[in-house]
């Protein structure tokens, strides 16, 4: 027999943490799914955006001058004080400039011209899913930091609870059932484990951060947060509130432009816009690096004040810097994105066969929780179906914000109750299949006959093809089930 | 072709190769039931660490390592999915260890009580000792004298292990007096240190 050079575990301690694995996950798994889902559709939430408003216009760059005009433009139309003003440059990634302040948000020109209101509200919908499970607030907020660390705690007690785990990362047991769904869920966690562990602890750190700095702030600096985050973000200077001009954006900009600088700009920021303590930050981004980029800060005058150091200040500025491109993976264009996308619907395989395992051990002790069952196949076939209820009420009603998210978890909780009235799962699982694959196809085509003018947009193009793929996919998959097959394999041996 | 595509392009399949040949060597050790298979292991290993100094170079230092481990990620993904599209010659494997089969029947909670008990000390009761134990880290930080930065962003990672470890414990201990008083004793020490500990001292 092979020597190891690890401790060997106690086996009354490894049953421990199967049994700690398991707790969390029966109890959370739905969320979790719910997030991992949501996530993944997310990585392109750019893409999206582009895609619900395939007519808006896109620009390769924009000048200071131009910069500088649609930042006025937009104060003049809306005619209301706003606490930050930001100009959105456009990139090879989002070629679109848009204008936004705390009353809304608009597209502008490459003259600098404001052209038509930036309107996305499904992926709004997707992104308050994912940010917020559409709880308002820290609250929810916080509750996703919550499961981002039960999602790292899922996989502390997995880890624990399978001492072979890296040793038998390349078995594969076929056609066996439960062992086969047990592998797939080893197999998958183990060789994703980078990936899941990261995505879930950066969302844990944003989801928590609210929090955590307010225990810290309030053990050591009388409750100001600010005194948390100021080291790690920088700090504003004192306000000032008597009326003033809007900074000059176009020399700030201008002078980031003549510096010859590798970094790319992303975004102009207006500190109290219109008041004499308003400043300008402009966001670059760093090629070969992950961190979201660097402040560059300029005051009223457009004049260059020194940057922030996310880039090359302290360790820990850089570690935050990197939290949100590490979770979203927006540090290496599509290639990684796509890679992300992949990885996620891996987590996602993890955590429904993980449910399946339970099943199946349950059904083997004859305890069979088939209504149970059911419910859980519906939550995870039956989401899609979900997300495109809401798309296709945006389309059809014009609904949006509180009316998507009704939609959404009334028509899940539909599925769910006539899943467990249905009680049994094979027909449960083909049916939303089915369903699902319909719907996602229905709401592409409706999506194309609604924008038919601009269909010929990459954005619109591409994702319109990949949700028709997505859902022909899970239709195919309900005529002739994927398990089955998987089942009917030969044995691996 | 680009300039400077080619240099990319032999980075990218040098970190590549590295990284198979690594997983092609931990897959030929594990796989193995008897002999020697250090050499194996620590070689894999080796490869995969190496692997990261061409993607480094491609990538950048901290971008290129995240890439790197995508790749393995991707390669290691895409054996498992070749070993079930093509399974292996039948052989002789060993049957699963109890370890590896769920066992709902192991479950403790019994009753809503103890579930609702045991879903507040894995959440918010685990949660409020880790984030007294992370402002008890934060003051010994602080005191030891490192950056605010660095004390900031290693607060929040922190937090966010120390909340899952003591869930996972939470999670697994089978005695509820037992996993009560360790979120307890956690949450006590951290709010004593906290009390003794001045603001910025040591």
């Amino acid at each position: 027999m092979a020597k190891t050079i690890w401790p060997k575990m106690a086996p009354g301690f490894v049953a421990k943490a199967l049994s700690g694995h398991m707790a969390i996950g029966v109890a959370l798994s739905a969320l979790l799914y719910i997030l991992t889902i949501s996530g993944t559709l997310l990585v392109f939430h750019q893409e999206l955006e582009r895609w619900e408003q395939p007519g808006a216009p896109e620009i390769a760059s924009l000048s200071p001058d131009a910069a500088e005009r649609a930042a006025q433009a937009i104060i003049d139309r809306q005619g209301q004080s706003t606490t930050h003003l930001y100009v959105g440059l456009p990139t090879a990634e989002f070629p679109r400039s848009v204008i936004t302040t705390d009353h809304g948000a608009a597209f502008a020109n490459s003259d600098g011209l404001l052209a038509g209101r930036e309107h996305f509200p499904w992926t709004q919908f997707v992104l308050d899913m994912h940010y917020y499970l559409h709880i308002p607030g820290v609250l929810g907020l916080t509750i996703v930091g919550i499961l981002g660390v039960m999602m790292v705690a899922m996989a502390m007690t997995g880890f624990l609870a399978h001492p072979r785990i890296l040793k038998d990362a390349f078995s594969m047991r076929l056609g066996r059932g439960r062992l086969t769904q047990a592998d797939l869920h080893n197999r998958l966690s183990v060789w994703t484990a980078p990936f899941h562990i990261a995505v879930s602890a950066t969302g844990a750190i944003l989801g928590l951060a609210s929090i955590v700095a307010f225990g810290i702030a309030l053990a050591n600096f009388n409750g100001d947060t600010g005194k948390v985050f100021e080291p790690v973000f920088g700090s504003e200077p004192p306000p000032d509130e008597n009326p003033a001009q809007l900074a000059d954006v176009s020399a700030a900009l201008g002078h980031f432009n003549a510096q010859g600088h590798n970094a790319i700009p992303t975004y102009v920021i207006v500190h109290d816009p219109q008041t004499a303590g308003q400043h300008i930050q402009i966001i670059a981004e760093h090629p070969d690096r992950v961190i979201f980029g660097e402040y560059y800060n300029y005051n009223a005058a457009g004049e260059f004040q020194g940057t922030t150091g996310m880039s090359d200040g302290a360790i820990g500025q850089q570690v935050s810097a990197s939290l949100y491109q590490l979770h979203f993976g927006s540090f290496g264009g599509i290639p990684v994105k796509a890679i992300y996308v992949l990885l996620g619907l891996a987590l996602a395989v993890i955590i429904a066969s993980g449910m399946r395992i339970y099943f199946l051990k349950r059904a083997e002790k004859g305890r069979p929780a088939v209504r149970l069952d059911c419910a859980w196949t519906a939550i995870v076939w039956g989401m899609p179906a979900a997300l495109a209820f809401a798309y296709l009420g945006n389309a059809a009603a014009g609904l949006e914000g509180g009316a998507l998210t009704a939609i959404f978890w009334l028509s899940l909780m539909v599925f769910i109750i006539a899943a467990m009235v249905a009680a049994r799962p094979d027909a449960v699982s083909r049916i939303a299949r089915a369903g699902s694959g319909g719907l996602v196809i229905l709401a592409a085509l409706v999506h194309a006959v609604r924008h038919g003018g601009s269909f010929e947009a990459p954005a619109a193009f591409w994702v319109t093809a990949i949700f028709l793929l997505t859902g022909l996919a899970l239709a195919v998959s309900a005529s002739g089930s994927l398990r089955s097959r998987l089942a009917a394999l030969p044995p691996a041996g | 072709m680009l300039p400077g595509a080619l240099p990319s392009l032999g980075l990218a399949l040098a970190g590549t190769a590295m990284i198979a040949a690594g997983l092609y060597l931990l897959r030929r050790a594990w796989r193995r039931r008897a002999g020697n298979r250090g050499p194996s292991i620590l070689g894999g290993w080796a490869l995969l660490a190496g692997a990261m100094v061409p993607w480094s170079a491609l990538g950048g230092p901290d971008r290129g390592i995240i890439l790197g481990i995508l790749a393995a990620c991707i390669i290691a993904l895409a054996a498992v999915t070749v070993s079930i599209v093509m399974p292996a010659k039948r052989r002789k494997t060993r049957e699963p260890s109890a370890a590896e089969e769920i066992s709902p029947g192991r479950m403790s909670w019994h009753t809503p009580l103890r579930i609702t008990y045991v879903t507040l000390l894995t959440g918010p009761l685990a949660g409020a000792a880790a984030i007294l134990l992370t402002i008890s880290f934060y003051r010994f930080l602080t005191g030891a004298g490192v950056g605010a930065a660095d004390t900031g962003a290693a607060a929040f990672i922190f937090a966010v292990t120390a909340w899952a470890a003591l869930a996972s414990w939470v999670a697994m201990d089978n005695s509820l007096v037992r996993k009560s008083a360790v979120v307890a004793a956690f949450a006590a020490i951290s709010a004593a240190h906290i009390f003794l500990l001045p603001v910025g001292g040591a």
